[in-house]
């Protein structure tokens, strides 16, 4: 299987960088040749601390571990993070700033994020396939032949809130993740693109699709690695008013022919 | 469209609460059953908001800067009554609202069956209640304190008004000096102006109505016409939360919390416990 990785990311308009919560994996861009290629993007929510390094964790997790379901990978990110809090805890006390008292409820509250999780494989002279599982709004969308062949897990601009499933980052958590984890599978030919992205992209796209304005044109022109691109192209949209203020992650694959 | 502004730290709107610290705000709550004055609960319900409101907002480099707030209290004397380094502030920026607590107390929390453990609890302010009810003044300097923010913020989402109070106005019909206030306009929609109203009697708990038919003495009814309906968005927050109220609902409680309208103000991706 061969297929060109892009990767683009922007934080809200108004917020510096270090505010970015969205994550996405892999991160290393370009050509791959794979029998089998994980994906992820996720979404660590405003209203949490250390939600951008959960949504990190959760996508790296799901990335590394091949061949392990949902369930197991979620599991593994949520056994790592009390050791994660440990040296947050002593890093703000090496910088003499100790955790404050606005801060604590958040932080034994846990850390929340999207997550969906793509794998791809072709087994040699097989045909390829793609599974996704989800839990929450980032989406994947399918496009072949200059049309949407595949939407999941949201389906409709509309569905969109302030209030999305979201993973947790306390293990007594868990069997609720396990219970909301939503999964689908296709298959997927030379010339496929796949588009990964969190939820303003998502809803803008979903409501393009819907107006017949074939959303993804706009998003395969932007050439690999070209940030300056996307970055005009999100301008453009947020002063339009058409892409709502929020962090932007795109990961797009497209099967090589 | 009105009350769609993003809510953001370059755009940030304020909350300016308006408390009745009267004599008879030193009366006891729910009839003289419980062991807390009006004065109290009132201060306990308003430290605790801020409390969260600063929780709400706190990330990992800090406080984020989405609210501006400001309580003025009328009695003896109208004007803003945060103690400590904040004390003759109108509206504080929530970073330093959280900074600044003018004191920590320990406080015992029942967690149930479990032994009470003690929790850290900030105020900011006192309970005071000495004095009449100048209410007309009270809303006047909300509205000159409110027509300089928004000549600073512009395009802010609309500030909100909550007025805590027990009673009637000693200083003149409040109804006119309240529409003056709820005509302060931006870019995004007028002010919000929302009324909490304590009885010291023992009357059902009411909140967000669309009519005043329900509500027990003129007072009630007085400021129900006072509060601001809903907006749309604040209602849709509201159903998310499941609590769903129809058009026309005003911003107005009898002897109940109003703190919830804190929460229907969206400030980003809001968790949620899954079911």
């Amino acid at each position: 299987m061969r297929c060109v990785v892009s990767s683009f990311w922007l934080p809200r308009d108004g917020s510096p960088v270090e505010h970015y919560e969205d994550a996405y994996f892999p991160r290393r861009t370009g050509e791959r040749t794979a029998p089998r290629l994980r994906l992820a993007v996720a979404d660590g929510a405003s209203e949490s601390m250390l939600s951008g390094l959960w949504a990190q964790t959760l996508v790296r997790t799901w990335c590394r571990s091949r061949r392990r379901g949902m369930a197991d990978v979620v599991a593994s990110a949520m056994s790592g993070w009390d050791a994660t809090l440990v040296a947050y805890r002593r890093g703000r006390e090496a910088e003499q700033r100790p955790i404050e008292w606005f801060e604590q409820p958040g932080l034994d509250r846990g850390a929340h994020a999207t997550l969906l999780g793509v794998e791809l494989t072709r087994p040699p002279g097989g045909e390829g396939r793609w599974s996704a599982v989800s839990l929450g709004d980032s989406c994947l969308f399918q496009v072949r032949d200059d049309r949407l062949i595949a939407a999941f897990p949201m389906t409709d601009a509309a569905a969109f809130g302030n209030s999305p499933k979201l993973v947790p980052s306390h293990a007594r958590h868990l069997g609720r993740v396990v219970a909301h984890i939503e999964r689908t599978e296709g298959t997927w030919h030379s010339g496929d693109v796949l588009l990964l992205t969190t939820d303003a992209l998502a809803a803008w796209f979903l409501s393009g699709a819907a107006e017949g304005t074939s959303p993804w044109r706009a998003l395969n022109r932007i050439a690999c690695d070209d940030a300056a691109a996307f970055e005009d192209w999100a301008a453009s949209q947020r002063a339009s008013g058409g892409l709502r203020n929020d962090d932007l992650t795109l990961v797009r694959v497209e099967q090589v022919r | 469209m009105p009350f769609s502004a993003e809510i953001s730290r370059a755009n940030p709107t304020c909350f300016l609460f308006l408390i009745d610290q009267s004599e008879s705000m030193g009366d006891h709550i729910g009839g003289g059953d419980l062991p807390m004055t009006k004065a109290e609960a009132v201060a306990d319900a308003v430290n605790r908001l801020l409390s969260e409101l600063s929780i709400k907002c706190a990330k990992e480099d800090g406080v984020r800067d989405y609210f501006h707030v400001g309580v003025i209290g009328y009695g003896a004397a109208v004007g803003p009554i945060l103690d400590g380094a904040l004390a003759g502030r109108d509206l504080v920026p929530l970073s330093e609202v959280a900074a600044r607590p003018a004191r920590m107390e320990e406080r015992a929390r029942q967690n149930g069956r479990h032994p009470a453990r003690t929790v850290r609890f900030p105020t900011w302010f006192s309970p005071v209640a000495y004095g009449d009810t100048p209410m007309c003044a009270a809303l006047a300097r909300a509205r000159s304190v409110l027509a300089a923010w928004l000549a600073d913020h512009p395009g802010c989402f609309p500030p909100v008004v909550v007025n805590i109070t027990d009673g009637a106005s000693t200083d003149g019909d409040p109804v006119p000096v309240a529409q003056a206030l709820q005509s302060l306009t931006g870019a995004d929609g007028h002010v919000l102006l929302f009324n909490l109203h304590l009885s010291s009697g023992r009357s059902e708990p009411v909140v967000f109505p669309i009519s005043d038919s329900h509500l027990p003495d003129d007072y009630a009814r007085q400021l129900h016409r006072m509060s601001s309906p809903l907006p749309d968005q604040m209602r849709l927050a509201a159903a998310r939360q499941d609590l769903y109220l129809e058009d026309g609902a005003r911003g107005f409680a009898f002897n109940a919390d109003i703190s919830a309208i804190v929460q229907f103000l969206d400030v980003g991706t809001q968790v949620s416990e899954l079911r």
